[in-house]
């Protein structure tokens, strides 16, 4: 299978007077077609700053990203732009959906953007919020803006889906019901799902997991049989 | 009472957001600007004013006559009310130039040399005044001049001479302007033709007088042309013997008793007067000179309030919005302010300290600016104003209470933004702020505005929905400078086109003669006629005549003009033609408003002409911007007078290339007083209102700065309210011009309701300036020239594309890592 993400040698540093942090020391891995992939790490270990460069809103000191063949870090604002609108979808721990748009419209703004894009009406079934179609961020629930906010990622149909840790607000069933909604994005879609999590348990249903301590990737693991995401440890 | 670290805290984002606070403390500046340059400027004026007409003792009632000997004037002391008599003779004499093609006249007036402050200079200078003996110039006194020579202690209308005294009797003072226009200086000779006779005199300086404050031509001429005509003072004793008029005088003025009224003397006067020749006869208040400054400083005086009140209203509008926004963000530090035991009056009081600063910033600069501007006013008013130049004394008074103003309405506006502070809980204010009531707004209602709008456009209107005062103060704002520039716009496009119309549809002739005296009609005609070069001539009568309704009299041209003329035509200010009436007289509005006179009313004609006053119908009251007129049918006119047709000017077209040569021609003519060309009219014209464009321009600016200081702000507040939506945008993949869509259709669709908003607002704001601003010497254009709307709505417009740009900038330069990181 071939990678859809090559990531290579990347540091980043942030220059902050006379201290410079180091966030990534020279990161290293590849993320194939089609896989579910978990990042776990302790807080502060570099987990987002991967995340955001892979996602192309950060940009990193120095190493190599290749989008299939496509360098990212050599693309300008206006390739990054591009490469975000077509490739990237990203859900974030804190939904940031638009208050001023409704479930829908919050979803049909990122259809808007693409050339085939899933119809919203297709993604409100699949988290099962058709009823709710119509009502404004505020009057849902945390697990509900969550939902909408990966049916509006998902809505480009790209091709890989970051997630950094959208649990991370969540309590448990709503957290396996997120989860239920990227495997299935994942599977039926045959889309590649990068997330990040501070939860062990989440690793079970992953293709892959990488280990990440101290702005290293400490370790990856694969794993031959995912576990269905009703049957985690939490 | 504020806590030095609040404060701190304070100005520390108070300098985060410069740009916001410096655009509020600009527009609060031009505020105060106008508030303080114009209540200075007004307030000097008032000030040199009444002690000009206090030192020089103007005087309370005028008259003109024919001719009365001086030794009479004792009798007229006798009548009840009647302090004093001053009888002066004045002549129009013709100067002696190498110009060829101008007849430069001057308005001689015979003074006791007396009556005068010999004191040279003004107040100011003689304050500062080599020290008494040292050299001093003879009879310049070290003090403030005052009316000391003590045979002339009950003189009235004294003159200021500056450069020296009327001392020999060949010694002449010239109005100013004059001086200026024809590079004349004191040393000077200037020969003066007066019945036939030439006679050269002695240029001692200029003179300024309190009849005289402003300078009309007599010859029907509608503004001032020092080039042609001004005043000039002689001693009386030299004017006697030129015109051989021993011992008369011509004009009259009256000091009366305290406790007494013009209209207490009118009568008595009237009857002792009509054997005389009696001409007018007015109040102090009808003084033509006198009534033009008033009305002048009242036009300034009625601006002050409602520019000044525009522009803070702007300003705080902008603050109101800003404030509401900064304790929106900062609700969580209010939080723990009030968590750690600020009481509610402390933290509030800190929060409004970021209003009166801005607003005391912008009074301090605003005070400070007037100090220049109100000068730069001053000067602008004395170039046709002759009055003693008063320094514009910087009245700490209007300071202070420019700079309270400002920081009143910074308060204020601050008072408003953060009472939200004192509702606010320390647990409710450590969570995000509750989410807006979501009601329907315009986007929703309105069915096919989803199918036309894209997800952002459908942003924008909700958004503008949802902060209904806020959008509501914005659409205000950029109405307010959008009307001011098109007030100032139409202002300039309808001067262009009035000044256009005056000249090609009603005062088509290319030269206009006063003859001295009236001449009989058809002699004139022929004469003209057959000058070579004239294409053709038509004749017209101008005769000054009193006008009396009620208690006011004013004098004016009674102008009769031809039935069917190719030449000098009545029209009004939208274009329509009337024809000269037979039966009555047509008044210009401005003329008839100043009078209380409506069509249908009948006034009194006096004239020297006529045995007694004599009443005429108004037929008709016609809007026009120029001076105010009085029209009649030439024929009428003549039968009113009950004399065979007459002409008293003649108005001529000229065969191409002629002109020069058929005005040299004219003024060889013995019976031409004046040779007025139409076009030299036209530039006067210009010119009087040039100063009065730059004025405009000036404001213009101003508001379009205001504009764009309004637009931008906003915007910038949108922008910090509104990046985490903006930032989540541009991570879904949307380019910043796309993310920006949100905030530039907001804008877009704000800037049109201002316009749709601006439209009626300009119309009320151009009535309200035409009632403050028309006067009897030029009437404030009416009415609004659509193009006006579009150079204004042009210029907010680049406003909005500047501030979306500016907008645009900045949401590409968001970290999208960091706006995104935290939670809101
Ligand atoms: N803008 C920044 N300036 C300086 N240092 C930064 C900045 N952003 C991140 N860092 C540092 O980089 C390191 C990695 O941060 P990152 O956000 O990637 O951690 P993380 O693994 O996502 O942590 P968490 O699980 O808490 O989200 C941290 O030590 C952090 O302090
Ligand atoms: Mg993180």
């Amino acid at each position: 299978m071939a990678a859809i993400l090559s990531v290579r040698n990347v540091t980043k540093k942030y220059i902050m007077g006379e201290v410079t942090v180091e966030a990534l020391r020279g990161v290293s891995f590849e993320v194939d077609e089609g896989e579910f992939v978990v990042i776990l790490g302790p807080s502060g270990s570099g987990k987002s700053t991967i995340l955001n460069i892979v996602g192309g809103i950060d940009f990193p000191t120095a190493g190599e990203i290749y989008y299939k063949d496509t360098p990212i870090h050599t693309a300008d604002e206006k390739r990054l732009t591009l490469y975000r609108r077509n490739s990237i979808g990203f859900v974030f721990q804190f939904y940031n959906l638009i208050p001023n748009l409704t479930a829908k419209e919050n979803i049909e703004l990122a259809s808007e953007l693409s050339q085939n894009p899933i119809p919203a009406s297709e993604l409100l079934e699949k988290i099962e919020l058709s009823d709710r179609a119509g009502h404004y961020p505020a009057k849902m629930s945390g697990g509900q803006q969550q939902r909408v906010a990966i049916a509006r990622a998902i809505a480009k149909n790209p091709d890989i889906l970051l997630c950094d840790e959208p649990t991370g607000a969540l309590d448990f069933s709503t957290g396996i019901s997120v989860l239920k909604i990227l495997r299935d994005f994942n599977t039926d879609y045959r889309k590649t799902v990068v997330i990040i999590t501070h939860n062990a348990g989440i690793a079970a249903m992953a293709d892959k997991t990488l280990y990440v301590r101290d702005g290293l990737i400490d370790r990856i693991t694969t794993n031959e049989t995912p576990a269905a995401p009703e049957d985690i440890e939490w | 009472m504020v806590k030095p670290k609040l404060l701190k805290k304070i100005l520390r984002s108070m300098w985060g957001a410069k740009k916001s606070y410096f655009a509020c403390v600009f527009v609060i500046a031009i505020g105060i600007v106008c508030y303080c340059a114009l209540t200075t400027v007004c307030d000097s004026l008032q000030y040199s004013l009444d002690n000009f007409y206090r030192d020089t003792r103007f005087a309370d009632a005028f008259a003109t006559v024919s001719e009365i000997p001086k030794a009479r004037l004792a009798a007229l002391d006798g009548i009840e009310g009647v302090a004093g008599v001053e009888g002066r003779l004045s002549e129009t004499g013709r100067v002696l130039t190498e110009d060829r093609e101008t007849i430069v006249t001057l308005r001689l007036i015979g003074v006791d040399p007396q009556a005068a402050w010999t004191a040279a200079g003004t107040a100011a200078e003689a304050s500062s005044a080599v020290p008494a003996g040292a050299g001093a110039q003879p009879g310049a006194s070290a003090h403030a001049p005052a009316p000391a020579a003590s045979s002339a202690g009950s003189a009235l209308n004294m003159y200021l001479a500056d450069g020296g005294g009327l001392t020999e009797i060949d010694d002449i003072l010239i109005g100013k302007a004059f001086l200026a226009a024809r590079g004349i200086a004191p040393g000077d000779t200037i020969e003066i033709a007066l019945y036939g006779q030439a006679r050269a005199f002695t240029v001692k300086g200029s003179v300024q007088s309190p009849e005289y404050i402003y300078t009309m031509p007599n010859d029907g001429s509608l503004f001032p042309d020092p080039m042609t005509f001004d005043i000039a003072f002689v001693q009386s004793g030299a004017l006697e013997t030129i015109s051989g008029r021993q011992g008369a005088a011509t004009d009259l003025a009256f000091a009366l008793e305290s406790g007494y009224g013009f209209d207490d003397v009118k009568s008595p006067l009237e009857d002792a007067l009509k054997n005389y020749g009696l001409a007018a006869l007015y109040s102090r208040d009808d003084q033509p000179s006198n009534l033009l400054v008033t009305q002048e400083l009242d036009s300034i005086a009625s601006m002050s309030a409602p520019m000044s009140g525009l522009f803070l209203f702007v300003a705080a509008a902008i603050l109101y919005i800003m404030l509401r926004r900064i304790v929106e963000q900062e609700r969580t530090q209010i939080g723990t302010f009030k968590a750690f035991g600020y009481t509610n009056r402390e933290v509030v009081s800190a929060y409004i300290l970021y209003g009166l600063i801005t607003g005391f910033a912008g009074g301090l600069l605003g005070a400070l600016l007037s100090i220049p501007a109100s000068g730069a006013y001053f000067d602008l008013f004395s170039e046709y104003f002759n009055i003693p130049s008063v320094e514009t004394q910087v009245n700490f008074r209007y300071l202070f209470t420019g700079i309270g103003l400002a920081v009143a309405a910074g308060g204020a506006a601050a008072l408003l933004g953060v009472k939200n502070i004192i509702k606010l809980s320390p647990s409710d204010a450590m969570r995000p702020s509750a989410p807006a009531f979501i009601t329907g707004s315009l986007a929703d209602r309105v069915r096919f505005l989803p199918l036309i709008l894209t997800k952002r456009g459908m942003m924008a209107l909700r958004f503008i929905g949802r902060n209904k005062l806020k959008s509501a103060l914005i659409l205000f704002s950029i109405a307010i400078s959008f009307s001011v520039m098109s007030v100032t716009y139409s202002f300039n496009t309808l001067i262009d086109q009035m000044i256009y119309d005056q000249f090609n549809k009603s005062q088509i002739y290319d030269i206009k003669t006063v003859l001295k005296g009236p001449a009989a009609k058809e002699a004139a005609l022929s004469a003209f006629r057959g000058l070579p070069g004239v294409r053709d001539a038509e004749a017209i009568i101008e005769l000054p005549v009193s006008v009396v309704h009620e208690n006011r009299t004013r004098q004016i041209a009674l102008t009769g003009l031809n039935a069917g003329s190719a030449q000098f035509r009545i029209i009004d200010d939208q274009g329509r033609l009337y024809a000269p009436p037979t039966d009555g007289l047509i008044l210009t509005k401005n003329f008839a408003d100043s009078m209380g006179l409506t069509r249908g009313d009948t006034v009194l004609i006096k004239s020297p002409l006529l045995p007694e006053d004599k009443p005429v119908r108004i037929s008709n009251v016609i809007g026009t911007n120029f001076a105010s007129s009085c029209y009649m049918d030439a024929a009428a006119l003549a039968d009113f007078f009950r004399q065979p047709d007459f002409a008293t000017a003649v108005v001529l077209l000229t065969e191409p290339g002629e002109s020069a040569r058929v005005k040299e021609a004219l003024i060889r003519g013995e019976n031409v007083a004046s040779v007025n060309d139409a076009r030299r009219i036209l530039e006067n014209y210009r010119a009087l209102m040039g100063s009065y464009i730059s004025l405009i321009y000036m404001i213009l600016l101003m508001a379009i700065l205001i504009a764009f200081a309004i637009i931008y702000n906003i915007s910038s507040i949108s922008l910090s309210e509104r990046q985490r939506e903006l930032a989540t945008m541009r991570v879904l993949g949307m380019t910043t011009a796309e993310t920006a869509e949100v905030l530039t259709f907001e804008h877009w669709v704000l800037f049109a309701a201002a316009v749709a908003v601006g439209i009626p607002m300009t119309l009320a704001m151009r009535q309200a300036l035409t009632a403050a601003i028309s006067n009897d010497l030029y009437g404030m254009p009416s009415g609004t020239p659509p193009v006006a709307f579009i150079y204004s709505a042009a210029s907010c417009a680049i406003s909005v594309f500047l501030s979306n740009l500016a907008a645009r900038r900045q949401i590409g330069r968001f970290s999208l890592v960091e706006v995104l990181k935290e939670r809101d």
